[in-house]
């Protein structure tokens, strides 16, 4: 029979460093959270669904308002030329400011869009072997003018005087990694002290509706500080994304304030619980904010995240924290 | 309403899911139905291909329904263990629920089918385009090849001897067919973990098939394997009756499952145990490959086969995918994405000019491991599923490259039993179920 002659193979070793009851125990709700911090950022600007209907919608409103405007200067003018100059002019400059305005929100959108293909870029092309020598310098001059206008120009400048064509793009990302590190660790250190803040106070606060307007004040304010540590200006779209994300964190707390009503009427006499159930929602808050505010540092970073931009530590510590904190004001 | 009635008055997508010896067909599945119940829980619901998807719900009962309860007690017991092996074919059903279209006032719905059989039915598609000696020279030619010629040695030494022109003992006939089938039973698992196993159904019977009905074993002698089509076997001879018991497995059983069932099929997933094979080393590398490249052959055939339209008439993506990727390191289960698609690179590139989108993947349909961080090192602890004990360990580092000759082999890599804690009414922690969904749901 042909056995053929074969080569050794490559041995990969496994090492066991320990069994038996040693061993901590698996906690899935820690997976979860490792994968939740795992996990490819959702899309930076979710696709446009905008149907057919809404563009008629839309395309008949403006048509109407603009008919409605230009009766209304016609109308005056025979009361008045002044008056029909006057509601002409006022038309313009609403007009304008209008247009202004979507040109803005338009130019921050196109710039995260740029983050997001800058960021598939590298990715890219960090899996690929062979990268054409030309690959650096231009996702170095992309960066550049990414951050002409903020703040962190200069720096950021400096930071990439020193790339050229003999850079390959995991020293690039590298390089970048090193020069996001203190904003990071300001970005996450603010994510850890906001999350544990009003994760606290959802489970000290004795006033629901209260409850919904600090999550909403608290996510929406930390992810603008977000943002700002990033020298970044957040787009319409892109803040009504993270809005989606911070309506989620504002339903959650009000799904368990009602089941936190209904425990209380049934159980009213146990004090305990009530703290109990109390702490539980404050931690998913606090959890939930914590998500918010990574999926925030994600959106504002040029390279995608090679290690995780918030430790994993941080789950606990923020569960501990809200934990002691109800536990000693209830 | 029943169930059945529903399932036929919405739109229906079939997904075939089967897989080669111990991939994890049955954790798949009960993973990807809990998955579909919580849609709005998991990281389906952030996916943008499946936003639209508003709800899931789990059809009980049917014909040949899968068994979605045994498979949550398995994984939701205490201690949790494994759903059990797939040995007949089901289906389950999931009924979701698409958001709503600007024009209408309810939400679209929509019926998901999970078509699971077992990996060794489809195997057979190999012998369907095989008479009796190309079959006996196929399985000589592996079974020449180490480490076959050393598991059945004796076997396969007795089948070579005997003169399949002489009449037959069928005593001795039954008793070879057992033996054959210990030996694919023997091949098909740890240390070897081999994939071609033939025929299927010897390792696997189903409900409706009995192998004693269908005595037949691969004779090695010359005649059989050499003679080409000049020589005739007597008839009542070995080979006449090998030969006719093989045409009638054949056509009977193995043509008829694949012509009634994977007409309707839309899309099909393929399960491999890549860890499995690398901790058995090359031979099983090799085999697997092989027996891939076998099962995927039909997709190729041109229009005019009859293979071909079966498999092209509602066919259009095929997932093959690498599971338990939960027993590596983050970087490794990255790394072992890029050997797979090296590892297939021949036959994806086969496949390529066929309109099929074919989809290479390293998932874990339950994550098992856990990962530890101590002094910047990355661990995993879990719990041994032979043992029954929890385990510390570091899996290798995977090479970032396969080599072409696949001479790797793994050493010592635990298997784990599912983790303590799962419910059905949260996602299942896993890896990459929400990208498989949405490349088969894609539509």
């Amino acid at each position: 029979m042909n056995t053929g002659p074969m080569d050794e193979p490559v041995r990969l070793k496994t090492t066991v460093h320990q069994q038996g009851e040693a061993v901590p125990e698996i906690d899935v709700a820690q997976i979860r959270l490792d994968n939740d911090l795992d996990a490819e950022p959702e899309p930076l600007l979710p696709p446009q669904r905008t149907s057919l209907f809404f563009r008629l919608v839309t395309f008949s409103i403006i048509t109407w308002l603009m008919l409605q405007w230009f009766q209304g200067t016609v109308w005056s003018w025979t009361i008045s030329p002044w008056l029909g100059a006057g509601i002409a002019l006022i038309g313009v400059g609403v007009g304008m400011g209008l247009v202004l305005l979507a040109w803005r929100a338009r130019v921050a959108s196109r710039k995260l869009d740029r983050i997001s293909r800058l960021q598939q870029r590298i990715r890219r092309a960090q899996l690929r072997q062979n990268q054409p020598s030309s690959l650096v310098p231009d996702l170095a001059a992309e960066i550049d003018v990414l951050y002409r206008r903020s703040p962190l120009s200069t720096s950021l400048r400096e930071q990439l005087a020193a790339v050229d064509a003999s850079w390959s793009v995991d020293e690039l990302a590298q390089s970048l990694n090193n020069w996001y590190g203190s904003l990071d660790r300001e970005a996450a250190r603010l994510i850890r002290r906001e999350s544990v803040r009003t994760g606290i106070f959802i489970a000290a606060s004795p006033y629901p509706a209260l409850d919904l307007l600090l999550v909403a004040w608290r996510n929406i304010a930390m992810v603008e500080r977000v943002a700002d540590i990033y020298g970044l200006r957040l787009s319409a779209p892109a803040r009504w994304h993270l809005y989606q994300l911070i309506l989620r964190n504002i339903a959650f707390t009000t799904v368990t304030e009602t089941m936190l009503d209904s425990v209380s009427q049934t159980w009213l006499s146990n004090i305990l619980l009530q703290v109990g159930v109390r702490a539980g929602q404050g931690i998913g808050v606090a959890l939930y904010s914590l998500r918010i505010g990574h999926q925030s540092m994600r959106l504002c970073r040029v390279v995608p995240e090679s290690s995780p931009l918030i430790d994993r530590n941080i789950g606990k510590l923020v569960i501990d924290a809200v934990r002691n904190r109800s536990d000693s004001t209830g | 309403m029943s169930d059945s009635f529903r399932a036929r008055s919405v739109p229906v997508t079939r997904i075939g899911i089967t897989g080669l010896s111990q991939a994890g067909k049955s954790t798949l599945i009960t993973s990807l139905i809990n998955h579909l119940e919580n849609i709005r829980r998991g990281s389906l619901s952030s996916h943008a291909n499946l936003g639209l998807l508003v709800h899931g719900h789990w059809l009980r009962g049917g014909e040949h329904s899968f068994d979605y309860d045994a498979g949550l007690h398995a994984l939701t017991n205490q201690p949790a263990r494994w759903p059990a092996s797939t040995t007949d074919w089901s289906i389950a059903r999931i009924e979701i629920s698409v958001d709503r279209s600007w024009y209408s006032l309810k939400p679209r719905k929509r019926i998901i089918e999970l078509f699971d059989y077992p990996g060794e039915w489809l195997l057979d598609l190999m012998l369907l385009e095989w008479d009796y000696r190309q079959f006996c020279r196929s399985l000589w030619a592996w079974a020449a090849q180490e480490p076959r010629n050393a598991v059945g040695a004796s076997l396969i030494a007795e089948l070579a001897a005997i003169d399949p022109l002489t009449s037959v003992d069928a005593a001795q006939l039954a008793v070879l067919q057992g033996r054959w089938a210990d030996f694919l039973a023997e091949c098909r698992i740890a240390p070897y973990q081999l994939s071609q196993n033939l025929p299927g159904r010897f390792l696997l019977s189903g409900r409706d098939f009995d192998p004693a009905e269908y005595p037949f074993v691969p004779l090695f002698a010359l005649a059989a394997v050499e003679g080409g089509s000049a020589v005739d076997f007597p008839p009542g001879s070995w080979g006449a009756v090998c030969r006719d018991n093989f045409d009638r497995y054949r056509d009977d059983q193995a043509r008829p499952f694949f012509d009634r069932h994977f007409r309707a099929l839309d899309a099909q997933v393929i399960l491999i145990d890549l860890l499995g094979a690398m901790s058995a080393g090359p031979s099983a590398l090799k085999d697997m490959r092989a027996a891939l490249e076998g099962v995927l052959e039909p997709f190729r055939y041109q229009s005019g086969h009859w293979l071909g339209q079966l498999f092209r008439r509602r066919i259009r993506r095929v997932a093959v995918c690498a599971t338990k990727i939960d027993h590596l390191l983050p970087d490794d289960q990255n790394r072992l994405q890029s050997l797979l698609e090296s590892y297939l690179y021949e036959t994806v590139q086969r496949l390529a000019s066929a309109s099929i989108e074919l989809k290479v993947m390293a998932i874990a349909a339950v994550q098992s491991a856990q990962r530890v961080e101590a002094g910047g090192a990355g661990s995993l602890i879990g719990r041994d599923k032979r043992l029954g004990e929890k385990i510390h360990f570091t899996p290798p580092n995977l090479p970032n490259t396969m080599p072409h000759n696949l001479n790797l082999k793994i050493d010592e890599l635990p298997q784990l039993a599912p983790p303590a804690g799962l419910d059905r009414a949260q996602v299942f922690p896993s890896r990459r179920i929400d990208q498989l969904l949405a490349f088969l749901l894609a539509d």
